[in-house]
């Protein structure tokens, strides 16, 4: 029952003001309302009035509302109760007097426990008598005393209008042609990228760092670019290039810009801004099947350098464009990607919490803007309203609400769609024919061994449910039909026909098969018998009321609704009720809110006489199961299973390739309404699709034209215009935001280093004008991001050794003017993948179904299902790129989530790099370093000398990508030598130790 | 620092933790908030700025009343009128039909059949507060308990339910309770993780680590599973077996290989940080199992347990090994009763006296031997002992047969004891059926403010910056805590 409020601010006072004008005489005078008739009478009720507040009303307000509502520095949902002027005004859910009918006050419907929604003070609910003494103040027209009165300050509005002020900030300016300075150094700078760099550089003095080594690049791009180090073969091509530097750098990057393994790189920091996950959280955690699709599509964008402008079309509209591809509505599992819970507290704000969470991820990545924030009131900081917010949220309101599985698109053609359902169709009534040939025999022998005793036998399925593997066909209307639906000889000719598990999905214990949405459905099941049954029983899902009628008798009647299929057994009347012959299973559903569902099964018998394999499990089990098998002389009961689990396979298949993507239901989506304070039941003005006013020149939100061009069928195409109008030009942040990501993880951090925060509470960029020229660059070479790379590759400044420099540091100790390289630790990804390398174990194959590398059995054990809470690869699967990992809200791969790896709720721009003694327990005794250490030591052994001096040289060489020096050999060749000396060790054990070290190095973990 | 843009009330306006931190840490007050984030050390970028352990030792900011907190969390849901909350009026209403509104698994209704209480109550302490045979162990450490019988939570299903008890919020994402206690205060002890979790031996509770999760902050924070058997912590052994002389030689070379690496690259103290964290790995080693080596307990204290008997067993060791952690210096301490679905947790839809008196069974016992160790050790002052679970239980059947209650968030009982809360009393009421609270309703972010209060961290100061928000764990709103209990 959604409360809609939408009183304009200044309702009441409005009201008053009208009042006041009118001739009637005020039947009070209050400090708000400064008029003066004169009359002693009304001055003396207005004293009464005054000195009724003092006396009764300001003990109980001050008590027990002045600490949230203006008493004290607090102002919760904007209300002020302390003044009458507040009173009046409201909070966030409207005037708190109604002066119309001051009994409906929203004050009083607060402190008087009206619903869940309404009930103030939330501590505990007023005595009587103080309800009475606020009743009788309000029937007095809510009269002040001045002298108590504490008055607001003019901040608590509303904000009113966005203003060209507002618009001067330097993030919302269109990005523009700049002016590339002067290098002070021209020799040192290559691009106008150093051109900027170094001029501001020389404002404070400083110069930039030497170029890095050969040794120290080839390993920087590698990492950079592919997320993997180079081998010593791809180490020695570079260094020992014979080209001019420049050249042989510029075909490094492009040959790695041409592997694979850049786009899987690469992906990853998509990955984590759109928080990307394949399961969906709470309870259950189900998975979000083919939703991997996704994380390939991203994979391939990168690597075949798609424009960033499509790129960002397709993930938000790529169902909406004229020639959806199979790309495109892949793209669009961008919407599918959040956390959802299957088992809400509250079905109707839930669903807005995933509007609300997809919104965030897409004003957050596309947008730098935390827009995000004005969900329960403005913006605080940013210039966004909440306006701006819901008429944003309306861009998505078509979009169909998220199910357990997500919605999967299948990419087939009609004509193979229709081949395909023919092709099941004779299938299955082949196995199904197959299947009861066998259930006959298989019952006849139980009989005859006196299995079976009368009236169980059975298990006669008169109406199999949803659950059943061949359910049966309803027939069934969702408009009200005559009075005799239920009774056997109603003829149900307009009526449609479909199999049963009718609702919506996501409602508790239902296995939709049918959709419905609408609030009642009446639904007729005829069924044949020969003979009359002498048990029956009815399995019922209903949520919500229920009548059930047999034959026109009601049989069963519900209220409410239930979570899962009951077992109701029938009585005498019931049974009095069938006929042999044609016989009608009808029930009504009627459904108010939230999740609906309604199916049925009628059957003979106890439930555990159901089916074969529970009445052998019941009656003897494997003994019993042996001795049929034997008398068959086959393993009849094994093809009697096998048999229905291949119709249950087919009953699932679905035709082509299958995309866990979006779909619309229409061309017009409900209505979006301003949700007051956040809460989807507080609905305040209707609001439609339109672009924040900041960014918009205009004042309030601007409304979007949608051409009807972008309209499909089903689709509104709001989301296509808002992907255009994102991925403009005109766009000041869409360009920004994205360079500003490349720049992050070329650099180790953004120009604005709050990457998806270029808002005011975000930090400031240290470079605006090389933003703003990058920015304008990346337009001019069509929005490619391999171009980019290169541009920004190729500079002097990214080249930059990461040496410590004393006089560098005593002016700029972080780095904040890039006069170096930072050095950076390794992603938990790229450690991973890296000791895959080094071992020889690294699997390269691309794409498709996420892996489940092994976990240990203490971290299975945390789940509540722990022989259920993860899969099971193929070692060489296990070995594949950690991109490639199942990702499980859950449960994550302890590895992984020691080295920081992003959080899979919550979108993450910028990760964390902590250092913490777990990580080191991990590298020294976990068992997949230690499996990687062992397996690299075999391959130290065979391709090594046999000597320990060439064995550690082979090890350092390949880990630390470089010549080691003599020191270093000297060190570990003395561990070994210690290790077999002192405790005694086989060469071949202490190696595997020499390959430990060298993995837990600093400088494997680090990067120059 | 004051920026005329910034929200009032924001950290900036104040000194908060995270400025606190900084000024420590880093010293560098030039860049806005996300700045601030690189002078606790989080991120890579900053590293000429310096290294931050994470879990450094910080003095509270306000005056903190306990030190560590033991969260004997009843997974599932125990029932308040079975329990703590003594309803007299029901006896004698069994399987009466009567109005009442409830909100569980089975959906909102309107009526429903009273399952009267079906264990008695008993009058303890000096207190006289009256307590279900259920717990009379418990009983009789009343006068040191402070009941909160007037607890609500956003949901009465388990899985966003427990996601509030744990992290404030219903929805997925937020820092677990123990995440803000350290990133807030830190771990005295390095040796040891400062956050710990036991789960029951029939595994973890639904939606997993996502109860122990540290969100949008660093992994550093998140809980550190820790099993009260075998090897305590994941990796704390060698998978293959390894010596300690063995692994001091390859820690020796490898900090004297790290040593050189560092030599060239003097400024950077992560790399630093990265040589010590293998110290204390290698202490980590002997500490924990030393922590969990109860071989040097006297019997009689296992005895107070209840150790040496099977049904308490379990639970009495992981009780005793709490207080041993709290005596190393760990922060927060989270010990679960029940684990995986239905009946092996709290969750007694079906069969209420089996179920509770299972469960009961198993922890009564052990939680009053918690509770009078720690007090003759005199530790009880600065421990601060939470019980209760998710939400709590309808007076009403959940089925038309059996005494099964369905969930209720509308009003439950939570209690607390020692660590600077008062004994022997109780406040807030549910009604005459325990069916919703009524007097002095208290919302669990009012539990979060009272536990980080009593720990010497303002709730509503306490803040952490992500995505342009300064989140706290009693939300945006903030909560006070519920001083009725602080002593």
């Amino acid at each position: 029952m959604p409360i809609r409020v939408s009183i304009p601010p200044l309702f009441a006072s409005l009201a008053l003001l009208g009042w006041l004008m009118s001739s009637t005489a005020p039947p009070f005078l209050s400090s708000a309302s400064a008029a003066d008739t004169g009359a002693d009478a009304e001055v003396s009720l207005e004293a009464e009035g005054q000195a009724y507040y003092k006396e009764k009303v300001f003990p109980i307000l001050e008590a027990n509302c002045f600490k949230c509502h203006g008493g004290e520095d607090k102002l919760k949902g904007g209300f002020r109760v302390t003044s009458r002027e507040g009173l009046l005004r409201g909070g966030e859910l409207g005037s708190g007097y109604n002066p119309d009918a001051p009994d409906e006050s929203l004050l009083l419907e607060m402190v008087s426990y009206k619903d869940d929604e309404h009930q103030m003070p939330p501590k505990e609910k007023l005595a009587p008598e103080h309800l009475a003494v606020l009743t009788e103040w309000f029937s007095r027209g809510a009269p002040y005393d001045p002298a108590l009165e504490i008055a607001g300050d003019p901040a608590e509005h509303k904000r009113s209008h966005i203003s060209d002020e507002d618009r001067k900030y330097w993030a919302y300016q269109t990005v523009n042609e700049t002016p590339v300075p002067k290098a002070p150094d021209a020799t040192w700078a290559r691009n106008p990228v150093d051109a900027f760099i170094s001029a501001k550089l020389a404002d404070s003095g400083l110069s930039p760092s030497p170029r890095a080594t050969r040794q120290v690049l080839v390993r920087r791009a590698y990492y950079d670019l592919i997320g993997l180090p180079p081998t010593p073969e791809e180490v020695a091509k570079f260094v020992n290039d014979p080209r001019p530097e420049e050249e042989a750098w510029c075909d490094l990057i492009e040959d790695l810009l041409e592997r694979p393994q850049y786009g899987e790189k690469w992906a990853r920091h998509w990955l984590d801004l759109v928080r990307y996950a394949e399961t969906n959280g709470f309870e259950r955690d189900n998975p979000k099947p083919e939703i991997w699709r996704y994380r390939d599509y991203i994979i391939n964008a990168f690597n075949s350098d798609k424009p960033y402008d499509r790129f960002v079309i397709e993930q938000l509209a790529g169902d909406e464009l004229d020639q959806p591809t199979f790309d495109s509505l892949v793209a669009t599992g961008f919407h599918r990607l959040m956390q959802w819970d299957d088992e809400p507290a509250d079905r109707k704000q839930h669903v807005y919490d995933v509007l609300a969470d997809n919104l965030q991820v897409t004003a957050e990545t596309f947008l730098g803007s935390t827009l995000g924030c004005a969900r329960c009131h403005d913006h605080k900081a940013d210039p966004f309203t909440q306006e701006d917010y819901y008429s944003f949220m309306a861009f998505f309101h078509g979009v169909t609400h998220y199910q357990t599985e997500g919605t999967l698109i299948a990419w087939a053609t009609e004509a193979e769609k229709q081949k395909f359902e023919t092709e099941r169709k004779q299938k299955l009534a082949d196995l199904n024919q197959q299947k009861d040939k066998l259930e006959t025999e298989i019952l006849s022998w139980l009989r005859n061994h006196d299995f079976l005793k009368e009236g169980e036998t059975e298990v006669l399925t008169f109406v199999a449910n949803a659950l059943d593997a061949n359910p049966t066909d309803w027939f069934y209307a969702t408009e009200r039909p005559s009075p005799d639906w239920m009774s056997v000889g109603f003829v149900n000719k307009s009526w449609l026909k479909a199999e049963g598990g009718f609702g919506k999905e996501g409602t508790p214990g239902a296995r939709v098969r049918t959709p419905w949405k609408t609030a009642d459905i009446w639904m007729r099941a005829q069924f044949g018998l020969m003979e009359l049954p002498e048990t029956l029983a009815l399995e019922l899902h209903h949520d919500e009321d229920v009548e059930v009628y047999l034959n026109g008798v009601e049989v069963y009647r519900a209220t409410g609704f239930v979570t899962q299929y009951q077992t109701i057994d029938l009585g005498p009347e019931a049974l009095a009720a069938l006929q042999t012959g044609k016989n009608i299973l009808a029930i009504h559903c009627h459904q108010t809110k939230g999740g609906q569902y309604v199916d049925a099964a009628l059957r003979t018998g106890r439930p555990e006489a159901r089916s074969i394999k529970a009445l052998i499990k019941r009656e003897g089990g494997p003994r019993l199961a042996n001795r049929i098998n034997k008398d068959f002389g086959r393993e009849i009961l094994r093809d009697y299973s096998q048999l229905e689990t291949e119709i249950e396979t087919l009953r699932h298949q679905r035709p082509g390739i299958q995309i866990n993507g979006v779909t619309e239901a229409g061309q017009n989506p409900e209505p979006m309404f301003i949700h007051i304070r956040g809460s989807a039941h507080a609905e305040g003005d209707p609001v439609a699709p339109a672009f924040p006013a900041v960014l918009s020149g205009t004042e309030h939100s601007k409304p979007a034209v949608i051409p009807a061009a972008y309209q499909g069928k089903n689709t509104s195409g709001r989301r296509r215009i808002l992907a255009e109008w994102i991925a403009s030009p005109e766009n000041p942040l869409t360009a920004r935001v994205m360079m500003n990501r490349l720049w992050q993880h070329h650099f180790g951090r953004g120009i604005v280093p709050s990457t998806s925060d270029f808002g005011k509470l975000g930090e400031a960029p240290t470079h605006p004008e090389l933003l703003n020229w990058l920015a304008a660059e990346f337009i001019r070479q069509g929005w490619s991001i391999k171009e980019m790379h290169r541009l920004l590759m190729t500079s002097a400044t990214y080249q930059m050794s990461s040496a410590p420099r004393q006089d560098a540091l005593a002016v700029d100790p972080t780095n904040n003017l890039f006069w170096r390289y930072s050095m950076r630790r390794l992603t938990a990804e790229e450690i991973r993948d890296s000791m895959l390398a080094l071992s020889g174990d690294l699997n390269l194959r691309q794409g498709g179904e996420p892996v489940f590398p092994p976990l240990p059995a203490e971290v299975l054990q945390t789940a509540s299902r722990p022989d259920q809470a993860w899969g099971h690869s193929s070692p060489e699967d296990a070995a594949r790129r950690s991109i490639y990992v199942h990702v499980k809200r859950s449960m994550r791969v302890p590895f992984l989530a020691d080295f920081d790896q992003a959080d899979t709720d919550v979108p993450c721009a910028v990760r964390f790099a902590t250092t913490v003694p777990t990580q080191s327990l991990c590298m020294l005794n976990s068992e997949f370093v230690n499996t990687q250490a062992a397996t690299f030591a075999r391959r130290i052994q065979a391709e090594a000398d046999p000597t320990p001096e060439a064995q550690v040289r082979y090890a350092l060489t390949l880990t630390l990508n470089r010549e080691p020096r003599a020191e270093e050999v000297a060190e570990c060749v003395s561990l070994v030598n210690r290790l077999e000396s002192e405790l005694g060790m086989k060469p071949e054990d202490a190696l595997e130790r020499l390959a430990l070290l060298t993995m837990n190095l600093n400088e494997f973990v680090y990067l120059d | 620092m004051n920026h005329p843009d910034k929200p009032k009330n924001s950290f900036c306006g104040n000194v908060r933790r995270r400025e606190f931190l900084t000024t420590v840490g880093g010293g560098f007050t030039h860049l806005a908030l996300a700045g601030m984030l690189a002078g606790d050390g989080f991120f890579n970028k900053a590293n000429a700025a310096g290294y931050t352990n994470p879990l450094a030792p910080k003095t509270p900011l306000i005056p903190a009343k306990a030190k560590n907190v033991i969260f004997l969390f009843m997974y599932g849901g125990p029932s308040h009128i079975d329990t703590f909350d003594y309803k007299p009026h029901m006896y004698g209403m069994d399987g009466k039909t009567i109005d009442v509104k409830t909100f569980g698994r089975g959906g909102k209704k309107n009526q429903g059949r009273i399952v009267e209480p079906k264990w008695k109550f008993k009058q303890y302490g000096q207190s006289g507060k009256w307590v279900s045979d259920l717990f009379p162990h418990v009983g009789s450490c009343v006068d040191d308990i402070a009941f909160m019988h007037s607890m609500t939570a956003d949901s009465p299903i388990h899985g966003s339910a427990m996601l509030m008890m744990n992290c404030g919020s219903i929805i997925s994402g937020k820092p677990s309770l123990g995440s803000w206690l350290n990133y807030g205060l830190g771990s005295v002890n390095q040796n040891l993780p400062g956050y710990v979790v036991m789960l029951d031996k029939t595994g973890g509770p639904i939606s997993g680590a996502k109860n122990w999760t540290s969100g949008f902050m660093p992994a550093s924070y998140q809980g550190t599973v820790f099993r009260s058997q075998g090897e305590p912590i994941l990796n704390l052994k060698h998978v293959n077996g390894m010596a300690p002389q063995e692994q001091r030689m390859l820690i020796d070379s490898l900090n004297h290989l790290n040593h050189g690496h560092l030599e060239e690259r003097f400024d950077n103290t992560n790399l630093e940080a990265r040589i010590s964290s293998y110290e204390l790995a290698y202490k980590m080693q002997t500490t924990a199992p030393e922590a969990i080596d109860l071989d040097s307990e006297p019997e009689e204290t296992k005895q107070l347990y209840g150790i040496d008997q099977p049904k308490t067993e379990d639970f009495g060791r992981k009780c005793l090994l709490a207080r041993r952690l709290v005596e190393r210096g760990v922060r927060f301490i989270q010990v679960y009763s029940g684990g995986a679905h239905n009946d092996d947790n709290w969750d007694a839809h079906g069969d209420l006296e089996k179920n509770h008196n299972h469960h009961a069974g198993g922890t009564d016992k052990p939680i009053a031997g918690l509770i009078k160790d720690l007090k003759r050790r005199g530790m009880l002052d600065e421990t601060l002992i939470v019980w209760g679970g998710e939400f709590g239980r309808q007076p009403t059947a959940e089925y038309e047969k059996g005494t099964g209650r369905d969930h209720n968030a509308y009003g439950f009982t939570m209690w607390m004891a020692g660590g600077g809360v008062k004994g022997g009393v109780s406040v807030g009421q549910t009604d005459e059926l325990g069916s919703t609270a009524v007097e002095d309703r208290f919302h669990v972010k009012h539990l979060h403010a009272t536990i980080l209060s009593l720990m010497g961290l303002d709730p509503n100061d306490l803040s952490f910056f992500y995505g342009g928000l300064d989140h706290k764990l009693v939300g945006v709103e903030g909560a006070d805590p519920i001083h009725q209990v602080i002593a």
